[in-house]
């Protein structure tokens, strides 16, 4: 028994160095929230675990887990990416973002009137296969030089970002090398041998250039940059005509101090420098510029920064996105509501006539209109997209548009207003056989008495349904009518498996469509790049169906008095 | 009793029809996923040939031609899938591949047999039957001819005879029927002088037509030259006026002051000729304002005009009473005046000249526009005469139509007739073209005629749909014609197949050693073996068989003959299954993204049961803190858009991808991960089953000692178990069914999951593949169904409890 303490107490230490290890490292790559939650997550299962008095809340933990990262984390991440400028060319952390200046490949040149070396490369072999594992000489018609083996400076999941190795002398190097008819044909370093493999200038070897380039080339050797005694770096460049140089480059950017005036202080920074033009770069608004050699400036990367409530004044301030927010705002609630009246009438027409007991076959009727409920979702939108509105080939415009009625084809994805109807319709396909098993439901708990007792009185079928039945029924209802709004509200399967919220709205910056509703219009911000991502906006509208939906949750909640039935 | 019933049927009548609107979808899918042929480009709403091969293609497609070909070729050349096994297993895989192949060859041989069969067997039944089909047309063709009773009209025969002979009819077997020369003059009347006119108007309308479009090139030019020049005269006399009024103030104030001034000055400049030239300006500037009046644009420079000139009177007053004072103001006053009317004077000069050109440019504008308005009075006349006329001669027309009518039915019947004689003689199938030609002047005939029948009437139906079928001898020729074709094609196709595979066989196997140590060579006879399959087939064989199947089953339909329809649709059979041998199938992932979404909805299932089966009992059975508002208030936060949680997870799995193999973005484990997050509504029904189950139980058992945990493992849980598998089953179908985390997560085609699978078979290439899309949504569906129908209990049950499930 003492054994099994023991034991659990080790690995819950162990457990937590481990997990605030792990907190640590995603902080450090910028994963803030993740990070704090996860190290509020630690302190709480240590604290339940040596606190006898939270015993309750041990079962939770596994629940907490997933419920922290995978519900808390995304909120609060949601919440952050709302205040900042996240989105297309806004993706990485200032930290990130300058150490890519300063490393990249992109951003270094070749200096003009530099030396220029002929290469080549020797591997080493492995029975009859070569290996990655090579050696590269290089000359510049005068002396032979050989490179040292490569250190990785950055890597990034196990694939080399930059690497550098020194330049030396072949005759300096100490490296025995065979040679044959002039040329190093074997090089030996400590019990390695590397053979003659490959040189872009010796058509003998091309048939190595497929291995050269996939294996060695791209994933290792345009990695490196090569640096001899004198501090001249030295890497592979494709250039215009497609061939491979050895050339002498530099870096555009290397870090440097600048001072600067702030609030009228002198302060010393450290900031970007252009090696070209020697002048400091300029950091504004998440974005930095570099300046040419006229003045000009332009932009050379971006990164995440504060963006303030600019995201949500957004909204009402630019005419390019208020106007079809606002449209898309009023089509949501019309969507929702449209979509709650359409199926209740429906549903409840159809439960109000099976209800009838002396009805025969009602159960085999309701099985059969069930069905549309019971199919997935998507498969159903897919088919109607497909098979029934589809403009040039779809059975609607085919056989009933023009073939019944002799009329021009409809427009479904293109018009605006038959594109609504497209989607309501086919929302009130799936929807009804919900509302009329709910109805269904509702009408068999209203007792028969009312019904005799009325008929007594004298009153005809229709007082009898406008004074009995309907407001009986909607005390249970209308909870589902609210849950049902909420649900439509964010039903966005049908809207973007259908129509993808097209046809577009003309006039606006951001990807906006006429069946467009926030949900769908929030998911094209973040997800589809056509005019590039924007996830703080989108942060922010989905912040704002969070409000809504909450709040006509939390009326629901009261509405069917959940609250009470969960506190026993 | 007899009225209640009456009101049942109509109940049923109206439910039956319900419930057909509402399943037509799932009819229609279950249709067209055994349909044979492409129902996306068919004009039939449902088809009777039918198939499961588009199940097949889908579940287990057969190795069929291409498949094996490629199959043999990797064998051969040691190539994926193959590189690892032995010689003596590639050679016993390339035997069975070859034997396979040899099958295939055979079958299609067998196949086309059958064809040829079928075909002779078509044609001998023309020969036999040769009179009795052209009887059965000279047949159909009476009953056009019968149907063609038009009642002779009592007026304008003779006028409607010369009209058809104008339009270029020939009127002679109507014989002594008609006079045309007779009705000449009544129709030079009625239509010809009408048509004339009409077209004379025409030709009128269009010179004017073509007159008015310079002049309004001229008209816009001149009017934006005139708005350039006013605005020149107002941007340069408004500033100057408005200076000049101001100096002119100042030169008033010098006045004023001389009259009380003492200082005299030595000599004083003519007074007498300022004053002069000072007049003379005044009356220009009153010549100005004259001319600017004609133009109300200008109304600002006529009112500066104005209050200039009053200003000048003003001074003009004064000055009377000033004459002959010698101040040295007054000697100030007269040299400003002096220099003032200078200038004065040439910007009236100036703007005089400007006004002139405006006036220029204004004539000719008003020159342009009434030329412009005449024009178009004169077009406006033409138009509406054009219509009268227009309006006249539908009218003449339509008196003239039943004669019309009457002439050309009593032609065609002529022709008709004429026709039938023709045909008697033919013999089939020999004679089929002779026959076709026929048949498509039948056609042609009776189409024009029934265009000139009142659009929709039941003449003009009845003739369109006794003429429909009658073109047969063009489908039977075409049968025959792409018959030959494709018989033609196929011989050298078969022969290279068995030519190539033979070879392939002997040698195949040689190739096998230098394959494996890495020299690979693709055999000559390979490569055209590959190319025979691949393209001959495609380019060469393939066009004329399907031709000829389509048109067979057309045949079928069209003739209406028992003996015949039954060889027709064996045609068609045995050429689908030619082509399903030979033709290039492209892979499908299905029972792989079957499988994927399996695995991903069984995980999620069982991971998400087990923590919130664990999470929910103390909110059932013990007291803490948090208790009372726990679940509601996650149940309101899962109301954030899951969308919007992705970006956070898309950020979170892109990076831990990097770091832990076999996670991340583009699996399946990141998929689960993510799916993981939906606990709180299982947490909640989960919670109200707990407390449905009596604590007496679990006090029991920890009087005898049991544990907390004890309990809840071996009491509540077993005694919770329904409710567990239902939770299991609702969130497997719950995941099963999602749609958008798997395709935000998912990129590669391999690892797709059932939903987003299907998603590509409705767009891109497989848009119009309406056979392979329904059945893969069919197979996904029926699952779905049944297991929703099973579980509708607690599915219904739940909703209406709680009304939560967002």
């Amino acid at each position: 028994m003492k054994l099994f303490r023991i034991l659990g107490w080790t690995l819950l230490v162990l457990f937590t160095i481990f997990s605030v290890l792990g907190g640590i490292f995603l902080f450090s790559k910028g994963f803030y929230e993740l990070s704090v939650t996860l190290f509020v997550l630690i302190f709480l299962i240590d604290f339940f675990i040596i606190n006898r008095n939270s015993y309750p809340y041990r079962y939770m933990i596994p629940a907490l887990v997933l419920l922290f990262i995978l519900v808390l984390y995304p909120i609060a991440f949601t919440i952050r990416t709302a205040f900042t400028n996240y989105g297309t060319g806004h993706i990485s952390t200032r930290q990130e973002v300058i150490e890519r200046l300063l490393v990249d490949p992109i951003y270094t040149y070749v200096v003009e009137g530099g030396k220029q070396f002929s290469y080549s490369i020797y591997v080493r072999y492995e029975g009859t296969r070569p290996t990655q594992d090579f050696k590269i000489v290089m000359s510049d018609g005068k002396d032979t030089f050989i490179a040292r083996d490569y250190k990785v400076l950055k890597s990034e999941a196990g694939s080399i970002i930059l690497a550098e190795a020194d330049l030396m002398k072949l005759s300096e190097s100490g490296l025995r090398v065979e040679r044959q008819e002039g040329r190093i044909e074997f090089i030996f370093d400590a019990g390695r041998i590397f053979k003659y493999f490959y040189s872009p200038d010796d058509p003998e070897t091309s048939v190595n250039e497929d291995f050269f380039r996939y294996q060695i080339l791209f994933p290792i050797l345009s990695k490196i940059e090569f640096v001899n005694s004198a501090q001249n770096r030295f890497a592979i460049r494709q250039f215009e005509d497609g061939t491979f140089r050895l050339v002498e480059i530099s870096h555009l950017y290397k870090l440097g101090l600048a001072e600067v005036i702030e609030r009228g202080k002198s302060i010393v920074k450290v900031v970007l420098i252009n090696t070209k033009t020697g002048k400091p770069l300029i950091e504004e608004n998440g974005t930095i510029y570099d300046i040419n050699e006229k003045g000009e400036r332009f932009a050379v990367a971006g990164y995440i920064s504060g963006y303030g409530f600019k995201n949500f004044t957004r909204i009402f301030t630019d005419p390019t996105i208020s106007g079809p927010f606002a449209r898309i705002f009023v089509w949501n609630f019309t969507w929702a509501a449209l979509s709650v009246l359409f199926t209740f009438v429906i549903g409840l027409s159809l439960a109000l006539v099976l209800n009838n007991p002396n009805l025969r076959g009602r159960t085999i009727y309701r099985s059969l209109l069930i069905i549309p409920w019971a199919i997935p979702a998507f498969i159903s939108v897919l088919v109607w997209k497909n098979g029934f509105f589809n403009e040039t080939y779809g059975i609607l415009n085919k056989f009933i548009i023009t073939g019944l009625f002799g009329r021009e084809p409809i427009r479904w994805f293109n018009d605006p207003f038959w594109a609504k109807v497209a989607v309501l319709t086919v929302n009130t396909w799936l929807g009804f056989p919900y509302m009329m098993v709910v109805s269904l439901g509702a009408l068999q708990s209203i007792p028969e008495d009312y019904y005799e007792a009325a008929a007594i009185d004298g009153a005809t079928k229709w007082q009898r349904f406008w004074k009995i039945t309907f407001p009986l029924l909607m005390t249970t209802v209308a909870p589902l009518l609210v849950g049902s709004f909420a649900f439509n509200f964010n039903n966005f399967v049908n809207i973007y498996l259908l129509t993808g919220g097209g046809p577009a709205m003309p006039n606006t910056t951001t990807p906006a469509g006429a069946t467009d509703i926030l949900i769908s219009y929030t998911y094209k911000l973040a997800f589809e790049g056509g005019r590039g991502q924007d996830f703080g906006f989108a942060s922010a509208i989905s912040i704002l169906i969070f409000l809504i939906v909450g709040s006509l949750s939390f009326i629901n909640f009261k509405l069917s008095g959940s609250f009470e039935e969960v506190n026993r | 009793m007899m009225v209640k019933r009456e009101r049942k049927f109509l109940t049923h009548f109206i439910l039956v029809l319900i419930c057909f609107v509402v399943l037509f979808p799932i009819v229609w899918v279950v249709s067209t996923s055994l349909r044979r042929d492409n129902a996306a480009f068919s004009t039939k709403l449902f088809s009777t040939r039918l198939t499961l091969q588009n199940y097949i293609d889908l579940l287990a497609p057969e190795k069929n031609g291409p498949r094996l070909v490629s199959d043999i070729d990797a064998l051969v050349l040691m190539a994926p899938p193959h590189e690892n096994i032995s010689i003596e297993q590639a050679k016993k895989l390339l035997a069975t591949d070859i034997e396979r192949f040899k099958k295939y060859i055979n079958e299609t041989e067998n196949l086309k047999k059958r064809v040829d069969k079928e075909i002779s067997f078509l044609k001998e039944y023309f020969e036999k039957n040769s009179d009795k089909l052209t009887e059965m047309f000279a047949k159909n063709v009476d009953t056009i001819i019968s149907q063609l009773k038009f009642q002779k009209p009592d007026r304008y025969l003779n006028i409607a005879a010369y009209e058809l002979q104008d339009a270029g009819f020939e009127l002679e077997p109507l014989g002594n029927l008609v006079a045309p020369s007779e009705g000449q003059a009544e129709w030079y009347k009625m239509i010809g002088s009408r048509k004339e006119r009409i077209n004379t108007l025409k030709s009128e309308l269009a010179t004017l037509q073509s007159e008015l479009q310079p002049l309004e090139k001229k008209y816009y030019a001149l009017l934006s030259q005139f708005k350039t020049q006013y605005k020149t005269i107002e941007s340069l006399l408004l500033p100057q006026l408005e200076e000049y009024t101001q100096a002119l103030a100042v030169a008033e104030e010098l006045l004023d002051r001389s009259a009380k001034s003492e200082l005299v000055a030595e000599s004083l400049p003519d007074e007498n000729s300022v004053k002069n030239h000072f007049v003379t300006t005044l009356a220009q500037l009153a010549e100005l304002q004259l001319k600017v009046e004609r133009y109300e644009s200008l109304q600002k420079v006529v009112d500066t005009l104005k209050k200039f000139q009053e200003t000048y009177r003003n001074i003009l007053k004064k000055w009377e009473n000033n004459l002959g004072n010698q101040a040295t103001i007054y000697a100030d006053f007269l040299n400003m005046i002096e220099t003032f009317t200078i200038r004065v004077s040439s910007t009236i000069k100036e703007s005089a000249s400007l006004i002139r050109r405006l006036d220029e440019t204004t004539a000719k504008l008003l020159n342009v526009q009434k030329q412009q308005q005449n024009l178009r009075v004169k077009i406006h006349n033409i138009q509406s005469q054009l219509e009268k006329l227009e309006l006249e001669l539908s009218r003449a027309y339509e008196e003239l139509k039943p004669a019309i009518i009457y002439l050309r039915s009593e032609l065609l019947k002529k022709s008709l007739a004429e026709i039938k004689d023709k045909i008697k003689n033919l013999k089939l199938p020999e004679q089929l073209q002779a026959f076709n030609l026929q048949s498509k002047k039948v056609f042609g005939l009776v189409s024009d005629f029934a265009a000139l029948l009142s659009e929709g009437s039941k003449e003009q139906k009845s003739l369109r749909n006794l003429v429909r079928n009658i073109d047969w001898p063009g489908t039977a020729r075409d049968v025959f014609n792409n018959y030959e074709l494709f018989s033609q094609n196929y011989e050298p196709f078969i022969k290279d197949l068995k030519k190539y595979l033979a070879q392939v066989e002997q040698i195949g196997p040689k190739f096998m050693p230098t394959s494996k140590a890495g020299i690979k060579v693709r055999p000559v006879a390979l490569e055209r073996l590959i190319d025979t399959v691949l393209s001959t087939y495609r380019n060469n064989v393939v066009p004329n068989m399907n031709v000829m199947s389509r048109k067979a089953s057309e045949l079928s339909d069209k003739l209406k003959i028992k003996e015949l329809s039954n060889s027709l649709k064996l045609i068609d059979a045995a050429t689908f299954r030619i082509d399903q041998i030979w033709q290039r199938k492209p892979d499908h992932y299905l029972l792989r993204w079957i499988m994927n979404s399996v695995i991903v909805s069984l995980s999620v299932a069982i991971i998400i049961t087990a923590v919130t089966a664990l999470a929910a009992y103390p909110f059932s059975r013990m007291r803490f803190k948090g208790r009372k508002y726990g679940i509601m208030s996650l149940l309101l936060i899962q109301m954030f858009p899951a969308i919007m949680y992705m970006i956070a997870i898309y950020t979170f799995l892109s990076f831990a991808g990097k770091y832990i193999p076999g996670f991340g973005l583009n699996k399946l484990s990141g998929l689960i991960f993510a799916y993981l997050g939906g606990i709180a509504y299982n947490m909640y029904l989960i919670k109200g089953y707990y407390d449905t189950i009596p604590d007496s139980l679990e006090e029991a058992a920890m009087i005898d000692g049991a544990t907390r945990w004890q309990t809840f493992v071996k009491i509540v849980l077993p005694l919770a178990s329904p409710i567990l598998a239902v939770i299991v089953i609702l969130t497997f179908m719950g995941t099963f069914n999602e749609f958008v985390l798997a395709r935000i997560i998912l990129q590669d085609v391999k690892q797709y999951t059932y939903a987003i699978g299907l998603y590509t078979f409705s767009t891109g290439p497989f848009e119009t593949q309406w056979g392979l899309f329904t059945a893969a949504a069919l197979i996904g569906m029926v699952p779905m169904v049944i297991l929703f129908l099973l579980m509708q209990k607690y599915i219904v049950g739940g909703l209406v409890k709680g009304a939560v499930k967002g």
